[in-house]
């Protein structure tokens, strides 16, 4: 925790958040809460098939039922040269992108959208769906990534050619990376030990409870004006304006209240579609995706399958480290199997590492980022083959962790060499917290991991406006998902030395604010909290022109301290220090409105570690796990709003809960979701698990005023192989897929029992 | 009904098909997800909504806990989890950290972990008592 005497009066507070009233009280407006009148509805046809080739699609019997106003195909959509783009962490391709919102030549899985409808009644809409004939060629269809690699496997594009690799004829194979450090040969053969295992990680969901919502109104002059939930009002305007044909200029994207999006919503689906409709129709259009459109259609992450192979001298030192990370991406390039492999090993110190990932496309929809992409899917391979090396060379866990942890100096194998990181300090605290050493019952085991995540900065801007009366306002571009308006505030608050309360900051549309990158990567406190520090000290500088032009003195004589301007000595002269409030009510006669402004592409995020500890109970008859106490230790850098942190931490570990124990993809033979609801997706209700106790370690980033280091994303890195670790401890049973529902349990469980019965 | 025809968007819809408990509000002092509930049945009943849970400006103490204990990250799943806890300490006013998460396990919440709304309910079921 931060020092005792307390270095600031707002930051590391627990304030109200400023959009909290509105929350509690149903006053807030998330995406479906928005109409306009005059307002018609959309609706998806969507493809029942996992690949099939679009022959033709007949939509006049749909255009002629009555109250339709505007119907559209791929053909409304004009086709986009292959160009990459940034979405959150990873890389978008318009040519995908045009494909994936409305499908072309051909249908790539179940959900696709294939046409869509705007009417005057919802109800309408779903008939006139129903009215498009479109002919289908059923293809053969891939929903493995093991089996997508095969030789003979149905090709999904048999033009892709794949990057980073050479390809003797069509493949599925969107891309190879690796990653070098050392000599891998070199580190086995120096080994004592060597260990090498394969790993099976299945597609989850971001499960965000509000499904994705926008109402679009295109003018007669081609103006449009979208209002929909995202994480990035400026990614909706960009890549709507590629996709409709219009000018950046010509659409302002304003962001609802976003409930929940965790990596999902960093990409268009229904935005285009929308706005497509609407300068068909000439009416505003809304589109509201049904929860099992949701789960058909919209980013789950990938799932992964992966082999490791670990060197170690039996004193714990790690030599070497191999690792094949195999990541379906859905139906078009684009999988986070780079950040994956960044990931997978990022918390150690590593001499020897060899990492080759591979991205593969498979008939499921197109996979977004989910929270860390790619991270917890190569730390469940990674965390579970070193407590594998922890058992065999008979050391403590987190000793060994310990033993091979990354410092300041360690150069990590996807290149950087780290700056100032907390690493050592999480599996310390896990060491020293009660927890690790608390009693076991029968049936119980208890599983350690680490995680890594590398965090990011990005384009940012805002504005702090000092209002007549005293009060401020920060403006910036960033939906607020957890809280990061009230960090703003707070960062805000500290800097011009005055009320938090009197500072209200705000979330503004494309047309009111400079660009920002969106809402991921753990980026807003850090990177746009950096913008309103650099904003409210551009105000501040203001501030203290002001009293020098009061003063009738030099500017460089006047000081900011305590929200007052101050003479910076005795040699300026003797002066009443003057408020905030006072310079404002002044502003109109000093020179005029006093804004702040700052905008930047900013550098230097601080990477993020956490260690976790996991106790789970099994029952040997059902293979039910109930995760019975749960504690995550995580270098926050430094917490400006400990509360939300703390949200951040146990929300991460949660996720990553229902990842390990139950969240799954589950296709049918025909390649359909079966399980596309959250009766059957089952993400984990309050009753599945305890508290969870998060303990914040406090390492300030260096290059942050306040020392902020992203939170969100590493707390979802550890807990799969937490779990899983847990689980052999209890039952001496080790699980190496996900997830370990109770039927996948119990099978392991048998298993073990008959070949401990036949021995 | 509520959200399109009353315009009270406060009761929220995350999956039309009562797993989510968004959109949860009491009919006759029952808890029930709205989503599956037609406006015919309700003829003569008494809703309550979110949108009723304050008294004017004074917010209900479960609201103000929220608020203080950070027991909201998103906030979509808020106004049903307010409305179904609401409905728990009416009926038991010292429940038990089991009996709360069981209560609702029907509320998802894919943010906070449920560690916080746990807190705040129990929190607020203790400061009730003591003030009655």
């Amino acid at each position: 925790m931060a020092a005792d005497k307390p270095l600031y009066k707002w930051v590391g507070t627990r304030t109200i958040r400023p959009d909290g009233h509105d929350k509690v009280t149903g006053r807030a407006k998330f995406g479906s809460d928005f109409s306009l009148s005059g307002m018609i509805h959309g609706r998806v046809l969507r493809s029942p098939h996992a690949h099939a080739k679009i022959k033709s699609i007949n939509t006049s019997a749909a255009e002629k039922l009555p109250g339709v106003r505007a119907v559209i195909t791929s053909k409304d959509f004009a086709d986009q040269p292959s160009e990459l783009a940034a979405a959150g962490e990873a890389m978008v391709n318009y040519k995908d992108m045009v494909r994936n919102v409305m499908a072309r030549e051909k249908a790539l899985y179940d959900g696709h959208a294939v046409a869509a409808v705007a009417a005057t009644t919802v109800e309408i809409a779903e008939a006139a769906l129903e009215l498009i004939k479109v002919d289908y060629e059923v293809l053969p269809h891939v929903i493995d990534v093991d089996d997508a690699m095969q030789p003979g496997s149905p090709i999904l594009d048999d033009t892709m050619v794949p990057v980073g690799m050479d390809a003797k004829g069509p493949t599925n194979i969107a891309k190879r990376v690796e990653f070098t450090l050392g000599d891998a040969a070199k580190g086995f053969a120096a080994a004592d030990v060597v260990i090498e295992r394969s790993y099976k990680t299945a597609a989850v969901h971001q499960g965000y409870i509000e499904p994705h919502a926008v109402v679009s109104s295109v003018s007669e002059d081609g103006q449009a004006q979208i209002w929909c939930c995202t994480q990035g009002q400026f990614m909706v305007r960009t890549f709507t304006a590629k996709l409709c044909g219009m000018p950046v200029s010509s659409i302002r994207v304003t962001p609802s209240e976003i409930g929940g999006g965790f990596g999902g919503k960093t990409v268009v689906y229904l935005e285009p579609l929308a706005t497509m409709l609407s300068k068909k129709a000439g009416k505003p259009v809304k589109m509201t995706m049904s929860r099992e459109e949701v789960f058909r259609a919209s980013g789950p992450t990938s799932a992964g399958s992966m082999t490791y192979k670990i060197g170690a001298k039996k004193d714990g030192t790690i030599t070497a480290v191999e690792a094949e990370i195999k990541l379906l991406a859905g139906a078009f390039p684009g999988s986070p199997v780079q950040p994956a492999c960044m990931c997978a090993v990022a918390p150690y110190d590593i001499k020897n590492v060899h990492l080759v990932g591979y991205d593969v496309v498979v008939n499921r929809p197109k996979v977004a980022a989910y929270r860390a992409p790619g991270a917890p899917i190569s730390a469940f391979g990674a965390e579970s083959i070193i407590d594998e090396l922890a058992k065999e060379l008979g050391m403590d866990p987190l000793e060994l962790r310990l033993k091979n942890a990354a410092k300041t100096g360690t150069k990590a194998a996807y290149g950087p060499t780290f700056r100032n990181i907390g690493y050592v300090e999480t599996v310390k605290g896990a060491m020293a917290h009660p927890h690790y050493k608390a009693p076991l019952g029968p049936n119980q085991g208890r599983g350690v991991a680490s995680g890594f995540w590398f965090n990011i900065g990005g384009e940012s801007s805002a504005t702090v406006n000092i209002n007549e009366d005293g009060t401020a306002v920060v403006i910036s571009g960033n939906p607020d998902i957890g809280g990061s308006r009230a960090s703003l505030a707070m960062m805000a608050a500290e800097e011009l030395g005055i009320d938090y309360n009197k500072v209200r900051p705000i979330v503004a549309d494309t047309a009111s604010v400079g660009y920002n990158f969106l809402t991921g990567g753990s980026r807003v406190t850090f990177a746009t909290g950096l913008a309103v520090v650099e904003a409210a000290r551009d105000a501040v500088r203001q501030l203290c022109e002001r009293a020098a032009k009061i003063w009738e003195v030099d500017a460089e004589g006047v000081i900011w301290d305590d929200g007052h301007a101050k003479p910076a000595s005795t040699n300026v002269g003797e002066f009443e220090p003057l408020s905030l409030a006072q310079l404002a009510a002044q502003a109109a006669k000093t020179g005029g409105p006093i804004c702040g402004h700052n905008a930047q592409n900013v550098q230097g995020a601080g990477p993020g570690f956490a260690t976790h500890i996991c106790d789970v109970e099994v029952d040997p008859e059902t293979g039910h796990v109930t995760v019975l106490r749960y504690t995550a230790v995580q270098d926050v850098g430094r917490a400006i709003h400990p509360s939300y942190v703390e949200g951040q931490i146990q929300g991460g570990a949660a996720q990553g809960i229902g990842w390990a124990l139950n969240e799954e993809y589950i296709y049918n033979a025909k390649g359909r979701l079966d399980n596309p609801g959250f009766l059957d997706y089952r993400i984990p209700v309050a009753s599945d698990l305890p508290m969870i106790d998060a303990v914040m370690v406090e390492v300030p980033n260096d290059r942050h005023p306040y020392g902020v280091r992203g939170v969100g994303e590493v707390p979802i890195v550890p807990p799969m192989a937490a779990v899983a670790n847990a689980i052999e401890n209890a039952t001496g049973v080790r699980m190496d897929a996900l997830p370990m529902s109770p039927p996948k349990v119990l099978a392991a469980l048998d298993a073990a029992r008959m070949k401990q019965a036949a021995e | 009904m509520l959200r399109d025809e009353l315009n009270l968007t406060g009761s929220k819809e995350g999956c039309a098909s009562g797993d989510c408990g968004a959109c949860s509000v009491t009919v006759d002092g029952r808890l029930v997800c709205s989503c599956l509930v037609l406006g015919a049945e309700c003829e003569g009943k008494s809703i309550e909504t979110i949108e009723g849970m304050a008294d004017g400006e004074k917010l209900h103490p479960l609201q103000q806990t929220f608020l203080e204990e950070a027991a909201l990250q998103c906030g979509i799943c808020t106004p049903g989890v307010l409305v179904a806890a609401k409905s728990l300490l009416e009926r038991n006013n010292n429940p038990t950290e089991t009996e709360v998460r069981y209560w609702l396990a029907g509320n998802l919440c894919r943010c906070t972990g449920y560690d916080k709304i746990i807190r705040a309910v129990m929190k607020t079921a203790a400061e009730m008592r003591g003030g009655a």
